[in-house]
């Protein structure tokens, strides 16, 4: 059984009623979601508000639900714009605060943002990645991290599939590019 | 100074004026985006501590919500209600019916004769979260199947509403019934 297939079966139960169908559906998908509304709100406690807003969320417009796209697409979704909800509060927030002249800089965008111990080539690449500008950086990140499809990107993006594809290919392009020059470099620095 | 064995081999096979394709050099990128970012996602996921409560919380919220259950009748048409209703009111209906009928079906030799059930009466009428069958309601949908004119009670009702346009009535009684032929 393919997990689309699983998921249908699940969605079927929880349309019924199951909740607990709805737990086993969404339960794998926490610590990625996780991580999306972490890397846009930069909190912990605030992430985990947001993945569970989201779930709620989810399962209140179930019934809507399509399934065109997988579940976790939109769900991915959903905690993209609770996570923007939470980020325009704490904007209005410091606009009101008088005193406060500091202007919260808060990055919205994908990434590899996390130190973690890699190996060498895997760490020079993911350096790379995040030197790409953040329409590169973030459909890589959905290309390759999420494991999404072209379409399923291309309805996350508000795109059509052909501009997930040509991001994808100069993204690509643009690694190979900068790859190649710090190896120039290198070699001139041996010779 | 920068080791990345496989990637920088692969690159100084071009810098030394190997050429290759376009198509391998993207090729290769891609086998590198994969193993590299899915190393990367492996060590990061791993480090996401969820907190324990999650679940149990969430299950919590999630008990407190009316979610809208479709039904896809035999027309290929899908009919929504919420299942407090069913769960409650419709339970409700039930109850007074299967205790109409005990009342009518001439079992006057019975001590109980006349009230209702004991395990029919405690309904969880005020009870919105609840979203399975209960053992009290489980009995209670047994006791609707023994007599088939408690069945055939509520198939009238049904077509009355529906022919009065009361669709919302209508369909929750035909979920009561459908729900009594498929659970028992």
């Amino acid at each position: 059984m393919t997990l689309r297939e699983k998921e249908k079966i699940l969605l079927q139960k929880i349309k019924a009623g199951d909740k607990y169908a709805y737990m086993e559906l969404v339960t794998p998908f926490r610590e990625r979601l996780f991580r999306k509304a972490k890397s846009m709100v930069k909190d912990d406690d605030d992430a985990d508000d947001i993945v569970q807003d989201a779930l709620i969320a989810g399962y209140k417009s179930i019934v809507n639900f399509r399934a065109e796209a997988g579940v976790y697409t939109w769900l991915y979704r959903i905690v993209i714009n609770k996570s923007k909800d939470l980020l325009t509060k704490r904007k209005k927030m410091i606009e009101k605060s008088i005193d406060d002249n500091e202007q919260q800089f808060v990055d919205e965008r994908p990434g590899f943002e996390k130190k973690l111990e890699l190996s060498d080539e895997s760490a020079y690449l993911i350096k790379k990645i995040n030197q790409l500008e953040g329409i590169y950086k973030e459909v890589i990140d959905l290309r390759y991290f999420e494991e999404m499809s072209y379409s399923d990107i291309a309805e996350l993006l508000e795109c059509n599939v052909g501009t997930v594809k040509s991001r994808l290919f100069k993204a690509k392009e643009i690694l190979k590019h900068m790859i190649l020059q710090d190896e120039r470099r290198e070699v001139k620095i041996g010779t | 100074m920068v080791h990345k064995s496989n990637l920088l081999n692969w690159l100084k096979t071009k810098i030394d004026g190997i050429s290759r394709e376009d198509e391998s050099d993207h090729v290769h990128v891609e086998c590198s985006l994969i193993r590299c970012i899915s190393e990367y996602r492996e060590k990061e996921l791993s480090q996401i501590k969820i907190d324990k409560d999650f679940n149990t919380r969430l299950l919590n919220r999630l008990e407190h919500i009316d979610l809208e259950v479709v039904e896809t009748y035999s027309d290929g048409t899908e009919r929504k209600y919420s299942l407090p209703f069913i769960f409650s009111g419709g339970f409700a209906l039930v109850a007074v019916i299967v205790s109409v009928v005990v009342f009518y079906s001439g079992e006057s030799s019975n001590p109980e004769f006349g009230k209702f059930p004991a395990h029919v009466t405690p309904i969880h009428l005020n009870d919105n979260t609840y979203s399975r069958i209960s053992a009290e309601q489980e009995s209670l949908l047994n006791e609707l199947k023994k007599n088939p004119e408690n069945v055939r009670l509520l198939e009238k009702l049904e077509t009355y509403y529906s022919e009065n346009g009361k669709k919302e009535q209508a369909t929750e009684i035909h979920f009561m019934l459908e729900t009594v032929s498929k659970k028992y």
